[in-house]
C-alpha cells in the first residue's frame, strides 16, 4: 500500500488563482468597478489592475499546468503570485481607505491572500535557488543514474 | 456604473497605490525575465528533476538496494547446492529402500537358508548405483 500525502497549499492556490482570472473577465465585461477602487486609483493604474487579474490567473494556472520544464513553469508561477499578491494588496489598501473599519472582513481575507502569495513567491524562489544549484552540481546523467 | 466623480480620495492613496502597483508589476515582470534569462541553470526536464532532498533520500536506498541484491544471490546459489543434495539424498534413500526390500523378501522367502541370504547381501554389496 502506498500513501501519497498531498501538498496543502494548491486548492487554495489554484482556487484563488481562478477567481481572479473569473472576477478580471467579469469587471471588464460587464463594466462594473468596485467603487473603492474607481475612487482610489488613477485610469491607467485602474485599467492594468484589472487586466492584471486576468493576467495572473491565466498566468499562474498555466504556470502550475506547465508541460515543459519546471523551472519555466515556477517562474511563471512566482510572476503570478507576485502580482497577484500586489493586486490583492492594492484592493485592500483601497478597500480600507474608503469604507474603514466596516469592511475589517473583507480586508482580513485580502490580506491574507495578500500574504499567502508572498510566501508562496518566497517558497518558489528559494525552489528555483536550489533548483538552479543541484543542477549546477549534478549533471543530468548523475540525476539519472540516482533514480534508476 | 459609477458616473459620478469620485468624492475624491485622499491623494496620497491614488499615490501610494501607483507605486505600489508598478513595483508589482515590476518585480513579477522581473522575475520572468530572470527564469527566462537564467533558462540554461536548469537543464534537468520537469520528469527528471529531482531535489536535493530527494537525492540524498535516493542515495541510501541505493546501496541498501545493491545489498538486497548479492544477498539474494547468495540465497539463491546457495539454494541450488541444497536442492543438489537432497536431490543426491533422495536417490540414496530410493536405492537402500530397494535394497532393504529384497534383504526382505529373501528372509521372508518360505525357502530361505543362511547361504541364499547371505548370496543376496553378497549380491547387493556389488550393486554399482551405491558407489555414489
Amino acid at each position: 500500500m502506498r500513501t501519497r500525502i498531498r501538498p496543502s497549499h494548491r486548492p487554495y492556490e489554484i482556487a484563488v488563482l481562478v477567481a481572479a482570472a473569473l472576477s478580471g473577465v467579469l469587471i471588464l465585461t460587464l463594466d462594473v468597478r468596485p467603487t473603492s477602487v474607481h475612487l482610489s486609483m488613477p485610469q491607467p493604474i485602474l485599467i492594468a489592475w484589472e487586466l492584471g487579474q486576468i493576467a495572473v490567473g491565466v498566468g499562474g494556472l498555466l504556470g502550475i499546468l506547465w508541460p515543459g520544464r519546471l523551472s519555466t513553469g515556477l517562474g511563471l508561477e512566482l510572476a503570478s503570485v507576485l502580482v497577484l499578491g500586489t493586486i490583492t494588496g492594492m484592493y485592500a489598501v483601497a478597500v480600507s481607505v474608503v469604507s474603514g473599519r466596516n469592511s475589517i472582513v473583507a480586508i482580513s481575507f485580502m490580506m491574507a491572500v495578500t500574504v499567502g502569495s508572498f510566501w508562496r513567491a518566497a517558497q518558489i524562489a528559494i525552489d528555483l535557488r536550489r533548483l538552479a544549484r543541484v543542477c549546477e552540481s549534478a549533471t543530468y546523467e548523475q540525476l539519472r543514474t540516482g533514480v534508476t | 456604473m459609477i458616473t459620478a466623480p469620485a468624492p475624491a480620495a485622499p491623494h496620497w492613496v491614488q499615490v501610494a497605490l501607483s507605486v505600489l502597483g508598478i513595483l508589482g508589476g515590476g518585480t513579477g515582470l522581473a522575475a520572468i525575465a530572470a527564469v527566462v534569462v537564467q533558462r540554461g541553470k536548469f537543464k534537468a526536464d520537469a520528469a527528471d528533476t529531482l531535489t536535493e532532498a530527494a537525492l540524498t533520500l535516493v542515495q541510501p536506498l541505493q546501496t541498501r538496494i545493491t545489498q538486497l541484491e548479492v544477498e539474494a544471490l547468495s540465497a539463491r546459489s546457495e539454494l541450488g547446492t541444497l536442492r543438489e543434495q537432497v536431490n543426491q539424498l533422495q536417490f540414496v534413500v530410493r536405492v537402500l529402500t530397494r535394497t532393504l526390500d529384497r534383504w526382505r523378501a529373501a528372509i521372508r522367502a518360505p525357502d530361505a537358508t543362511l547361504r541364499k541370504v547371505r548370496a543376496t547381501v553378497a549380491e547387493s554389496d556389488r550393486i554399482p548405483e551405491m558407489d555414489r
